[in-house]
């Protein structure tokens, strides 16, 4: 066998999450104009300032144009024929989780999420949102003794509105770009996260996005605060049926850290991507920026992407408070005709601050995998530091992979480096392993977990385990 | 003599890469507890040799045909011979970055015990087992926890390939060049582990350019290879003769 | 911002006749119908646009023929040059060479086509000795005006050239360069431009180079000391298998900005790239980098590495440095990496606990960082030393 065909072959794994669960659903029509947000804000009784939130946002929105500088190829969006309100029938009765319809038990226990008491995952804390809504959080009463809150944002907003009214579009402001504009204006749920002074989440804390609808667009939006001297790592989780029409996933993760605080944010997206042809798919457009607004707060990003038919995100670190630290960490692996374009901004303006990137792409197919990277060091940054390391795996001759990092620099006692390399699995690589008995499956897929294994060291423990599984999907036999 | 198991028997192979043939007809039969040693200029196929028997893909053979055991291994893929228990020890260990020694090590290992009905180790298992097999190439722990042969030295690449050999338990080994880039310690510690290793039911090929590795370890025959072939063989007498007046001698008898 | 360059200022362009005239006409029509560069394109984000604009204040310098060339030392502009070296290309033979496919006439691009607007002042040659040829072209240009000129040389196979082009800034002038290479198989190209300005002078150049299978070029660039400096590299490895050098270094003070933009591209395999960017940013200056380098699918077992080094002097400069790769052929290795800092203090220290004042061991430092670049400079490099400190060996 060809070292190509057998690679290929390894990369055509189907996609084992593209089940469709049938459950009633309350839509609300499709389209966008004032009056679907203000129904959206009177379904969630939201308090005024939020609904103005929304209305502001969508009257930015209006006049913004969809960017189309991230060459991205794809066909417009009409956004009048998006549903942007989608929620299981009974979700007003989620009071227990004994009462949460059991087909979307059913499902998140499908996807190896299980919400029952007893199947739960022993030290994770989970929030599970179905298609537009939040439908469980686990432990919450646990977390609650530490004083940690971690609920949907819908429940924030009701139990804790000054908090949502004080940090809420502080990051990523409601005109920051096309996509968080549109966001902010039709936002159905998302996660809640606040860590109090002092305390170390005792537990990991995670969320599941799922869509199940169709025509449904998911717009959530997570916030997490860590205030002075805490910390906490958050891990989300993407699924979605297979549809041969592209869903419009459009999210905005607000992270704050105060002094001293860390928040470790990772990811693994495994969104449905579309067929070998590259019909269908989700477009994941999302907007993740933290603020390390504290002394000595960090903040660390780790995404592995593997999924959706475009992807177009760039986890941000804001280095403001002086000693700060930014990390991102990501893996994205693209296949058939998919599109990941990629990367991060670091702005450091903070003295002293630091920050590090390293990404890896791997390319196969007709995909195209672009790393695009700012890093900035403003003129009152002195002391800053930043080391980037970006490489690339083609595995095939159809597969792209781009480079975009931006520099810039005011200050002449700040340091960048940055590194890039792209290469390929050589064949001499291949017949090594193979000559010890290991087959071309496991080889390439031995050989690409080694690729990313920088970034997969810095994954939580209890979710190393889940990107592995996750990249086997596409290349199954890895190692561990 | 012939109460002995044939392991490896090469007939009228004729191979090379497209468009250009290196092997012109080699034939060479291995016995069990048989050490051979295979000499020769550079470029006279020796090398060839090795990777075609572990079935490299770059060759392609267009003649000829190589039983394992009695078996043509042809058709089978490099994992399948190195399953069944060829060892192909390389002249230049490939440096695969970001893959663990040890997990290459017991994936590797795991699939010749499926091979021998054996059961799979699991990583403390596995970890507990070779530390015993360390000892024989003088390798230190911490050697487990790098990059499968990432930023080792000449000496220590070759000692890796002498640990996976001694870890998979071959049927034949076949040594390229595995003295060449070797200080005199280094050398030692190589031939001595490649001697414990050989025993009455394997076999051992050594492709070498120098006696130095045959002071060490006494081959049962020597061959010598040029132009594809092989143009002689002989006893441990034939290295000795090659060493003190050169190939040219060999020259003349082609002749 | 969004402007135009007035029709009066384009027709008030001296009009030539002959061959040239219908590249000129497309020229200008491009131009009444574009818009000036913005910030909104990627190109010129970073640049100073308003800097720009005043060099379409300038009145245009009409003198005609004044590139001044000397071959192995000998000024050969006034002396009949065609001779078993080298001769002059007829305009038929230069309009035809021009108008094959190249990276410059691929994109709508502003500098080669303001370039050809005026274009009042070319030199076609042609090389053919197998013996190294060394070429100085020494580009005029005067105070108070915008001028330009445009060098075409094409180098047969075989061919070995060394060529040297001198570009000096006067006082309050502007100058629009533009020049191309059609280096054939098996010949070797090492080209040097070295461009040293005074504090109100610009300058905006063009390189595009087109290589044949075998060649190898190699380009040294050293801009130093203009208001604002854009040096534009094409180079097209026509078929791969072409070896490829590029370096450059910008030593930017005051509140010069300096800028250097590459694009080059392998439309065949087996071709090496090495490239080598520098900067040092002092005072208030502004350098900028942006490096592109393209392989097609076509262009398997590439070969190309691109390194940007940049060194910030002082608490008011600004570096922007952005290499990029964009690759689909899979057989290929490529890398390239970025590094801003200052000077490094371990560095210094020891050099002063050798006894080293601290002023000289910076300029010993700097001079370090300088040397390997300008090392390249092909031709009599002391001829020119006055033009910089940076370019005197002793310093």
């Amino acid at each position: 066998m060809t070292q190509n065909s057998a690679v290929s072959q390894i990369l055509e794994k189907s996609y084992e999450y593209g089940f469709l669960t049938e459950i009633e659903s309350e839509k609300i029509p499709k389209g966008i104009n004032e009056s679907v947000i203000k129904l959206i804000s009177a379904k969630k009784k939201e308090p005024k300032f939020l609904l103005d939130f929304r209305l502001k946002a969508y009257s930015k929105w209006k006049n913004m144009k969809e960017p189309k500088w991230a060459d991205l190829g794809y066909p417009d969006i009409n956004y009048q024929d998006i549903i942007y309100y989608s929620a299981p029938k009974d979700i007003d009765k989620k009071n227990s989780l004994d009462e949460v319809d059991p087909e979307i038990l059913k499902t998140f226990d499908k996807l190896g999420i299980p919400l029952n008491e007893q199947k739960r995952l022993s030290n994770v804390a989970v929030d599970a949102v179905f298609d537009s809504v939040s439908v469980a959080t686990t432990f919450k009463e646990k977390l609650a003794e530490d004083g940690v809150i971690f609920c949907s944002i819908s429940e924030a907003v009701q139990k804790y509105p000054e908090i949502i009214k004080k940090y809420l579009g502080k990051v990523v402001p409601i005109n920051d770009n096309f996509f968080a504009a549109l966001n902010s204006a039709v936002f159905s749920d998302g996660s809640f996260v606040l860590i109090p002074k002092g305390v170390t989440c005792p537990m990991e804390l995670s969320s599941y996005f799922r869509i199940n609808s169709g025509d449904t667009g998911q717009f959530e939006r997570t916030l997490i605060i860590a205030e002075e001297k805490s910390s906490v790592s958050y891990l989300e989780g993407c699924t979605a049926p297979m549809f041969d029409t592209n869903t419009l996933h459009a999210a905005v993760v607000e992270l704050i850290a105060l002094d001293d605080a860390s928040i470790k944010y990772s990811t693994v997206q495994n969104w449905y991507s579309g067929d070998k042809n590259g019909i269908g798919g989700i477009y994941n457009f999302v907007t993740k920026r933290g603020l390390c607004k504290g002394k000595r707060s960090k903040i660390s990003w780790s995404q592995v992407e593997t999924g959706s038919s475009i992807t177009w995100k760039y986890p941000s670190c804001i280095l403001k408070g002086d000693s700060s630290i930014g990390e991102f960490y990501s893996v994205a692996l693209t296949n058939n005709k998919q599109i990941a374009d990629t990367g991060t901004k670091m702005l450091h303006i903070g003295k002293n601050t630091k920050s590090t990137i390293i990404s890896k792409g791997i390319s196969a197919g007709h995909s195209k995998n672009s790393y695009r990277g700012l890093v900035h060091i403003g003129s009152e940054s002195s002391g800053a530091k930043n080391y980037s390391q970006c490489d690339s795996l083609l595995i095939g001759d159809n597969a792209e992979a781009n480079t975009y990092p931006y520099i810039h620099s005011q200050r002449m006692n700040a340091s960048i480096e940055h590194e890039a390399s792209t290469s390929k699995i050589s064949e001499d690589q291949l017949f090594y392993l193979k000559s010890r008995g290991i087959s071309s499956e496991e080889a390439v897929s031995m050989m690409v977990s080694g690729f990313c294994r920088d970034v997969f060291n810095k994954l939580p423990m209890e979710f190393a385990s889940e990107a592995d599984s996750l990249l086997e999907l596409k290349l199954e036999g890895t190692i561990g | 003599m012939s109460s002995k198991q044939i392991i490896l028997e090469v007939k009228d192979l004729v191979a090379g890469i497209p468009g250009e043939r290196i092997l012109n007809g080699v034939n060479l039969k291995i016995y069990e507890n048989e050490i051979h040693a295979i000499m020769g200029r550079n470029g006279s196929g020796k090398s060839t040799l090795s990777k075609i028997i572990a079935g490299h893909p770059s060759y392609e053979i267009i003649s000829g045909k190589i039983l394992f055991r009695n078996i043509d291994i042809n058709s089978l893929e490099p994992e399948e011979r190195s399953q069944k228990g060829i060892f192909l020890g390389f002249q230049y260990p490939i440096e695969i970055g970001g893959v663990r020694n040890i997990d290459f090590l017991r994936v590797s290992v795991n699939a010749r015990r499926k091979e021998l009905n054996q059961a799979e180790l699991d990583s403390f298992e596995f970890e507990e087992w070779i530390e015993e097999k360390l000892d024989i190439v003088k390798m230190e722990k911490n050697f487990l926890d790098r990059g499968v042969n990432e930023g080792f030295s000449g000496g220590e690449k070759k000692r890796n390939e002498i640990l996976q050999m001694a870890l998979l338990e071959p049927i034949i080994s076949i040594l390229d060049e595995t003295d060449s880039g070797l200080d005199i310690d280094s050398l030692r510690i190589v031939a001595k582990g490649i001697k414990t290793l050989h025993s009455n039911k394997t076999a051992t090929i050594l492709i070498t350019h120098y006696q130095r590795l045959l002071n060490e370890i006494k081959p049962d025959y020597v061959h010598v290879m040029k132009d594809g072939k092989i143009i002689k063989t002989g006893n441990k007498e034939l290295a000795i003769q090659l060493e003190e007046s050169g190939y040219e001698m060999l020259e003349t008898i082609n002749k | 911002m969004k402007e135009k360059l007035t029709t009066e200022w384009i027709e008030s362009l001296p009009k030539i006749n002959g061959s040239f005239s219908k590249i000129q006409q497309d020229a200008r029509n491009f131009l009444s119908e574009e818009l000036l560069p913005q910030k909104s394109s990627e190109g010129w984000r970073l640049s100073n646009l308003s800097r720009l604009r005043d060099v379409f204040k300038l009145p245009i310098n009409t003198t005609k023929n004044s590139i001044q060339i000397f071959l192995n030392s000998e000024d050969i502009v006034k002396a009949d040059i065609s001779n078993e070296t080298i001769e002059r290309i007829n305009d038929d033979d230069v309009i035809k060479y021009l108008s094959d496919n190249n990276l410059i006439n691929q994109s709508s691009n502003f500098l080669a086509t303001l370039n050809n607007a005026i274009n009042n002042n070319l030199i076609a040659l042609k090389l053919k000795s197998k013996e190294i040829q060394s070429l100085e072209i020494v580009i005029p240009n005067s105070k108070k005006e915008l001028s330009t000129s445009r060098v075409i040389l094409i180098v047969e196979e075989g061919a070995s050239l060394e060529i040297l082009e001198v570009i000096k800034g006067s006082e309050f002038s502007a100058h629009s360069h533009l020049i191309d290479i059609f280096i054939e198989g098996d010949s070797t190209v090492n080209h040097g431009l070295l461009a040293v300005g005074e504090s109100s002078s610009k300058l905006l150049t063009t390189i595009s180079i087109r290589q044949k299978e075998k060649s190898n070029y190699s380009l040294t660039c050293f801009q130093e000391g203009w208001s604002l400096s854009r040096i534009e590299q094409y180079v097209n490895q026509l078929d791969g298998n072409a070896s490829t050098q590029i370096n450059g270094l910008q030593v930017s003070n005051n509140q010069n900005q300096l800028a250097t933009h590459s694009l080059i591209r392998f439309d065949g395999p087996g071709g090496n790239l090495n490239q080598i960017q520098k900067s040092i940013s002092d005072d208030q200056s502004h350098s900028i980098f942006s490096g592109s380098i393209e392989v097609p699918k076509i262009a398997q077992k590439t070969q190309a590495s691109q390194l940007s080094k940049n060194l910030i002097l002082s608490s008011q400069a600004k570096v922007d440095t952005s290499p990029q790769l964009k690759i689909v052929a899979d057989d290929v290795k490529c890398n390239h990496g970025a590094t801003i800092s200052q000077l490094e203090k371990e560095e210094i220290f020891y050099l002063q606990s050798r006894g080293i004042d601290k002023k000289r061991a910076n300029n010993l430092i700097l001079n370090g960082f300088c040397k390997d670049i300008l090392n390249l400079l092909p031709c009599n490099l002391e001829k020119w030393s006055y033009l910089s400190k940076y370019l005197n060996p002793i310093n």
